[in-house]
């Protein structure tokens, strides 16, 4: 009985930190370009669906081409630098294209223009996605076939969730050391301050913009390409990831790292016990909360700037 | 957990329905003749209702326009994995009709496509019927989708063919006196009553049962018929846990989960579509399947999306018998149209909705092709609403019926085990149970008939 909840727990917490591990690879990126470049930009959540769709292509690509002639461990390496390296570093690619075209135009006006400019733009990209990966879902689940599932009292849990979870807790702690202990990163968090007395030192503060948005846009794709191989990816994905982002951003404070692990966390975990013990409020649980932050401290659990 | 069935043979029969080709299939012999319409009424039962009044039929004018029908079915988004190959064998059949003529023979079908996936539906559907005027409207996947325009269908005096949804709140319900609207297919009486009737009739070792569906319409509405058919034919069998999914979902691990740690005998699941891909995906992750046998009574299509993720031994059904291979041969018809389909598209109709495209389109088609042999005239909307009350014909999932006094068709359940063929899966050990099982008589709502059983 005992090891019967306990189980249970477990699992429950897994889910949790599961999707927390999505929700934070999206929503930190969302947060960083708020809070450094005071960029509003709604079109961040569909660079998840954009890396997603990618590492689709990519794995039904490889297990067609070499598949069958790859061990156990060439496979499973071929897969994580596919998802890990070759899916962030497109995505982003494509996002500093972007950046540079659609979005840098947007920088300085409104965050009411920056809201609905960037709206227009997660409506054309989904569509451009349509476009080249068609309507129907895709999915492509050879990575968490080929790792499996380890036995829990009650059941399975697949291995791929376990995997997700410790990369995005690398992620994490890499990012926490580029902030407190690299100059790249204190000097990003200064600008997020004060950007003007930055520039006047005579750092090239447009190049520090780009690095982060940068960082932000391969975050979400590495997001996306994790998420896939347990999920099914399909148009209509970006503005449901749009939303959960939001609550990050709202819950932990703009701009705050620890913010958006802490609010990730929660999130995670309110829809993981939420959808297990009270299904049918499930998403109502997450915007209570949402609500009840606001109420209490606007400017979210770990955030200073002004909501 | 049960991998087999065990049918008393009195209500569960082993093999498919026995709903052999009746006559010949020629469809349509234009001519002069000068019954009315009213004459065509009480003739259901016919296999093929455009024979009907041959020797005194034809002659008035038919159209020279192309009849305009509007066909709508979510062709993007998680549903499109049910609604694409609905809409391509919507597409084939009537390019297969126009090939010959087009409706008796000489007046072609301008078909149009519309994306189920939108906003507003009821101002999409205003517009189809009032502004843009076409002459039929054929469609609707999402039972949430089908109640919101029914009544419109109504007041607007649209001819409507609803060709997939299921709930039976549609004429329950929403529209207790059909005129203009029909539904070409069964409705969810077939899969919980007939999920029900498995349990009691089938699978005696099933002490323990849970249920995990869609948070909409359909969802609700199946597994409220289910529990009630479950009652109602005092079946020895525990409730356990019953969930409800947002629809449409992505991550069902917490409710897999749940269910792992009730671990039912039998879970009742109406998913469908980009939802049953991912619930049976990650239901295998977490190993829900292992000592569970779970029952997707919509779901079989999906073993055309995911074959390596369907486990031996699962249980599904396509409300009512559409299969997707032409190796049941239970008549002419089904080898023709899953040929074709796999000529045309390069796989089978795995979705059952694509014999639903089929069903309502020939519906509309044999209704005109009735009114028309029997008066003589190109039927009005109304004359073809007389004709399609009653109507019944044979289709490539066997004879398909409309009661008397009913604007839905009955069919019979169907349901069979998961088992991997070489390069596909297909269903084992496959049971039916007839359409007056399954379904209530024109006279009475599904839930009357439900608690009257």
């Amino acid at each position: 009985m005992v090891q019967q909840i306990l189980s249970e727990q477990l699992v429950i917490i897994l889910n949790g930190l599961s999707g927390a591990a999505t929700l934070f690879l999206l929503g930190t990126g969302l947060s960083l370009i708020y809070g450094m470049l005071n960029f509003l930009n709604l079109a961040h959540a569909a660079f998840l669906p954009l890396g997603a769709y990618l590492a689709a292509s990519l794995i039904h690509a490889t297990v067609g081409a070499v598949g069958g002639t790859l061990g156990f461990v060439g496979l499973f390496v071929v897969f994580l630098v596919l998802l890990l390296v070759v899916v962030p570093a497109v995505v982003s690619i494509v996002g500093l294209a972007m950046e540079r075209t659609a979005f840098k135009p947007l920088y300085g006006i409104e965050d009411d223009y920056q809201l609905l400019a960037t709206f227009g733009i997660i409506l054309m990209m989904e569509d451009a996605m349509k476009f080249i990966w068609g309507g129907e879902p895709v999915s492509a689940t050879a990575p968490s076939n080929l790792l499996g599932t380890f036995s829990l009292p009650g059941g399975t849990y697949p291995w791929w969730s376990v995997l997700t979870i410790l990369v995005t807790a690398l992620v994490a702690g890499t990012l926490y050391y580029f902030f407190e202990a690299t100059r790249l990163g204190k000097i990003t968090l200064a600008m997020a301050e004060d950007e003007e007395a930055v520039g006047f030192t005579g750092i090239d503060t447009r190049s520090i913009h780009l690095k982060v948005f940068v960082i932000g846009i391969a975050l979400a794709a590495l997001g996306g390409a994790l998420y896939l191989p347990t999920a099914s990816m399909t148009t209509g994905l970006a503005l449901e990831f749009v939303i959960l982002a939001f609550a990050v951003l709202v819950i932990g404070g703009l701009g705050s790292l620890k913010g958006a692990i802490a609010a990730s966390l929660i999130i995670g975990m309110v829809q993981a016990y939420g959808s297990y013990y009270v299904p049918v409020l499930e998403l109502a649980l997450v915007f209570l909360l949402m609500a009840t932050i606001m109420l209490i401290k606007p400017t979210g659990l770990f955030g200073e700037i002004e909501a | 957990m049960a991998s087999s069935f065990d049918p008393d043979g009195e209500i569960v029969k082993r093999g498919v329905p026995n709903i052999k080709e009746k006559i010949g299939r020629r469809r349509f012999m234009k001519g002069a003749g000068t019954a009315t319409a009213a004459a065509s009424m009480g003739l259901a039962g016919c296999s093929n209702p455009a024979d009907q009044g041959e020797d005194s039929s034809g002659g008035g004018p038919i159209p020279d326009e192309p009849l305009r029908m509007a066909c709508i079915g979510f062709t993007s988004g998680p549903a499109s994995v049910f609604g694409t190959p609905m809409m391509q064998s919507a597409r084939m059949v009537v390019d297969q009709i126009n090939e010959n003529g087009g409706i008796l023979g000489e007046r072609e079908i301008e078909m149009e496509e519309f994306d189920e996936n939108v906003d507003e539906v009821v101002q999409q559907y205003r517009r189809l019927a009032t502004r843009e005027e076409f002459d039929v409207i054929m469609g609707y996947i999402s039972s949430a989708n089908v109640l919101s325009i029914a009544p419109i269908a109504e007041e607007l005096e649209q001819p409507t063919v609803v060709w997939d949804t299921g709930t039976t709140d549609l004429f329950d319900d929403a529209v207790t006196d059909p005129q203009y609207i029909f539904r070409t297919c069964a409705s969810s009486s077939t899969d919980a009553v007939g999920a029900a009737r498995l349990l009691q009739n089938a699978l005696p070792d099933v002490e323990t049962v849970a249920g995990v569906n869609q948070d909409y319409a359909f969802g609700r509405n199946n597994w409220d018929l289910f529990q009630r058919a479950v009652e109602s034919l005092g079946i020895d069998v525990e409730l356990v846990d019953a969930r409800f999914t947002p629809f449409p979902n992505d991550d069902y691990s917490s409710t897999i989960s749940a269910l792992n740690d009730t671990n039912p005998d039998f879970i009742y699941s109406s998913h469908w579509g980009g939802d049953a891909v991912n619930f049976i995906t990650q239901a295998n992750n977490q190993g829900l399947f292992d000592d569970t046998l779970p029952c997707f009574t919509a779901g079989s299509h999906v073993i055309g999306n995911i074959p390596d993720e369907i486990p031996e031994g699962i249980l599904f059904g396509a409300r009512g018998p559409h299969y997707p291979f032409g190796d049941q041969q239970w008549n002419s018809l089904h080898g023709e149209f899953v040929q074709s389909y796999q000529d045309e598209y390069g796989e089978p109709p795995y979705a059952h909705g694509a014999f639903h495209a089929w069903q309502a389109i020939w519906a509309y088609v044999y209704a005109v092709e009735r009114a028309y042999n029997v008066s003589g005239e190109y039927p009005t909307k109304d004359q073809w609403v007389q004709s399609m009350e009653g109507i019944g014909f044979n289709s490539p999932s066997g004879f398909v019926n409309m009661p008397q006094g009913s604007h839905n068709v009955v069919e019979p359940s169907f349901y069979g085990f998961s088992e991997r063929q070489e390069d596909r899966v297909a269903l084992r050990d496959t049971v039916w149970i007839t359409p007056e099982h399954v379904n209530p008589p024109a006279s009475m709502s599904t839930g009357e008939w439900i608690d009257n059983l």
